[in-house]
Order: structure tokens, then sequence, then C-alpha cells
């Protein structure tokens, strides 16, 4: 019964991870690398939806994306780990009541909920001299 | 309001001032108000406004892409390190490190994701201008209903601006919207691919040509197309216009930074070199303090070094 509670909070962000997942499939190979900072913003915005829901972890995006500007310096720029283990990540990336995901195919296994695999090598000069 | 339309709101503003500007222009020099070439030449207008505006940002990523130079012996290292190791861990950590190096030394040469998203409400509140235009609905600023209507059902060719491919199978517009529709996606494409080909071919380093991102490169090279011709047949003509000038600027600047601000190590490069040396005027931009030889040498200095001497001149190194 608790579960189903959290399952229908869960709602919203899975919503939102379903758009996250549609975009950084569909739109992102567009672009190719151009993000300042790892884990790149799509994945960062994913990872953060995941942990504090739509609002927040939308808002957490927001703010990554005006950082990610022309003049940062980039780097490194984790999710916060979750502070729970209430719920947890399949490997698609649903966020559902931790009963429900076994824990070998939860992404939890080798905690990678706040990054991504994909495309993730920097390298210079290949994407970025097209974009203007 | 709903957020969206809250975002867009200011952006559409602008572009509505940009557009009258430069519609007033062309109606002041002679040019008819209601015809379509006055409008497709206000829309040439924006795409010069909006991309001279992002000219210092793709400078600067230039710069720092030049700058790469200096740290490229870490770079090696780290690549090397995780050479050959193709699972996830890995190439995590491969980036992370990669991207630690960058931001200690200041040296990032990606664009960084803004100025990108930047763009798409532009294009998108461009398309909704016209659209509701299209709708008989003014716009939010300076585009009064006349000049939406003046806007929307002017023709270019025969084809009405605010027009779909889409559209015009089902009879709504006339055949001459699919004969641009389709004339526009196809110069879309080839201008797309002569810019990534000029790219690939003249103005990339061996190192880089190496690397597994390369490969995605060259996918995405044949993926564009089918993405233009999806979106050129359900967007307006007006808006695909904005699309293909911009595209055709991208061609444009391309060319002239391969042609003055070529990536070192390329091909382009040693062309300039060579050039520069025929004239008898090859100078040395920046103050590159150790390598920057004598006249002979700068073709030579970056000659692609196969792997297996790559690696002996490493060990050497390492060696002394």
């Amino acid at each position: 019964m608790r579960d189903v509670a959290l399952f229908l909070i869960l709602v919203p962000r899975n919503v939102g991870v379903l758009v996250l997942r549609a975009y950084r499939k569909l739109i992102s190979p567009l672009y190719g690398d151009v993000c300042r900072y790892y884990p790149s913003c799509s994945a960062y915005g994913l990872g953060s939806v995941q942990q504090r829901g739509l609002v927040i972890g939308g808002i957490l995006t927001a703010w990554r994306i005006l950082r990610c500007n022309p003049w940062s310096a980039g780097g490194i720029d984790d999710v916060r780990p979750p502070a729970h283990h209430r719920y947890r990540v399949t490997r698609f990336g649903w966020v559902l009541p931790a009963a429900w995901v076994p824990f070998d195919t939860a992404a939890e296994s080798h905690d990678h909920s706040d990054h991504s695999h994909e495309a993730a090598v920097p390298v210079p000069s290949a994407a970025s001299s097209r974009k203007a | 309001m709903d957020p969206i339309s809250i975002i867009l709101w200011p952006i559409k503003w602008v572009i509505e001032l940009i557009l009258v500007a430069f519609h007033s222009l062309w109606s002041f020099i002679g040019m008819d108000p209601d015809a379509g070439v006055t409008w497709v030449l206000s829309i040439v207008g924006l795409v010069i406004v909006v991309r001279a505006a992002l000219i210092p940002i793709f400078v600067r990523q230039i710069k720092s892409q030049r700058r790469m130079l200096e740290v490229a012996p870490q770079l090696k290292k780290i690549q090397d390190k995780y050479k050959g190791k193709k699972d996830q861990f890995s190439r995590e950590a491969m980036s992370r490190e990669t991207m630690d190096l960058y931001k200690r030394t200041g040296t990032n040469p990606l664009s960084s994701c803004l100025p990108l998203l930047l763009q798409m409400p532009i294009f998108f509140g461009l398309y909704s201008v016209l659209n509701d235009a299209q709708h008989d609905k003014a716009g939010v600023g300076l585009f009064t209903q006349d000049l939406a209507n003046s806007f929307a059902n002017s023709e270019f060719l025969g084809a009405p601006l605010k027009g779909t491919f889409i559209g015009a199978v089902n009879g709504e517009y006339p055949w001459q919207v699919m004969v641009v529709a389709v004339t526009m996606i196809i110069l879309m494409t080839a201008s797309q691919f002569i810019t990534q080909l000029q790219i690939v071919s003249k103005n990339m380093s061996p190192e880089t040509k190496a690397s597994p991102m390369f490969r995605q490169q060259r996918i995405l090279l044949y993926l564009l197309p089918l993405v233009f011709a999806f979106s050129g047949v359900a967007f307006p003509i007006g808006v695909m216009f904005y699309w293909l000038v911009s595209n055709f600027w991208t061609m444009g600047q391309q060319f002239v930074v391969i042609r003055n601000m070529p990536t070192p190590g390329s091909e382009a490069a040693a062309a300039r070199e060579a050039r520069l040396a025929k004239k008898g005027k090859l100078v040395v931009e920046e103050p590159a303090p150790t390598e920057e030889p004598t006249k002979k040498q700068p073709t030579q200095r970056q000659q692609p070094v196969g792997k297996q001497r790559a690696k002996k001149q490493n060990n050497q190194g390492n060696k002394s």
C-alpha cells in the first residue's frame, strides 16, 4: 500500500524521465558533444529529476544550463547522491519504489543513476568547431 | 499564460522587433511591403542579427580550442591510460579525468549548452510568430494584425510563407509550396554536407580523426538529411527560410574559419602556412613559446605519426 502511494508520488518525475530520455535519444545526438561539464547537462537533468523530482530537479537543471555558458570553466558537476533508499532507478531510468526493483537490475547496483554512459568522451574540436 | 509562453514572450517580442525593423527598411527603399521577397529578406536580416550576435562566442570557442595544443601531452596521457578499454567504467573515468584537466588548465574546448538551447526558442519563437499570423492573430509586440496577415499571406515564387508541405498535399496550399519546400530541404542537406565535409576533410587533426567521437560524427552526417526531410514537410516555409539561411551562414563562417584560423595540425593549417610562406609573411600569431619554429618546419611539426612510432618516441622520452 505504501509502495502504491510512493509510486503515485513518483509519477510526475517519471514523466520527466520519459521526456528527458526521448530528448537524449533523439535531439542530443544532433548536437554532438557540446557540454562543458561532466555529466552533460541532459544527464544531469535526468539524474536530478530522478533524485529530486520534477520541480526541484527542473530548477536545478535550468540553473545548470545557465551555468553551462561560454564563460564557465566547466568541469565535474555531479548530481547529489540520493539521501535515502525508498526508491530505486531502473536501467531505463524509471524511478520506482525500492521493493519493486530487484537490486541486480537496478542502475544503482553500481551507482550510475546520476550520470550517463552515452557518448561521454569529450574529444576536442570534432563537434565543437561546427557550432556557432 | 502557460510557462512556455511566458519564457517565449520576450524572445518573440525581440524577433518581431527585428523582423518589423527589416521589413520597414526594405519597404522604405521601395520594395513591395506585401511581397514574399520582402519578408524573406526580413528573415535573412533576422538571421544576420542573431548569428552576428553569436560571433564573439564562436571566436572565444575557437581560441580555447587553440589552447588545447598546450594541454595536448596531458590529454594524450589520459587517452593512453584508457586505450582499448571500452567498458563503461573506464570510459566514464576517462571523461571525468578529461573534464577535470580542462577545468584545471582553463582550456575547455566544448562550446557549452546555453547558446545552443537559446537558438531553439528563437526558432520556436519564429514558428509561433508565424503560426499566430496564420490563425489571424497579431504578435505580442510590434507585429500588428496587418503585418501578421501580410507576412502569412505573402507569396514567394507562388508559395505563401505560411504554407507547409503537408498542407499542400492536403490541398490547402498551392503546389508551389511543395516545390519550394523540397528545394529547401535539398539545399539544407547540401549545405550541411558541405559544412561537415569541409571540417572532416580539412580541419581535423589526425588525433581527432582517430577518436571514437569521429565515427559518431559521421553517422550524424547521414542522419541529418532525414531530420531536415521530416521537419521540412511539417514547418511553414517562412520558418524553413530562417533555418536555411542560418545553415548558409554556418557554411560561410566555417569557410572563413578554416581558411584563416585552421585547427593546428590539420590539412588546412598546413595549407594556410604554405600560402603565407609563399607571400613571405608567415607570422606566428600566438605567442607560442617553445615549439613555433622557423619558416620551413611548421608543416613538419604536426606530421601524423604512426601508432608504433609514437609509442617508441614516448618511451624514449620517458626514459631519458
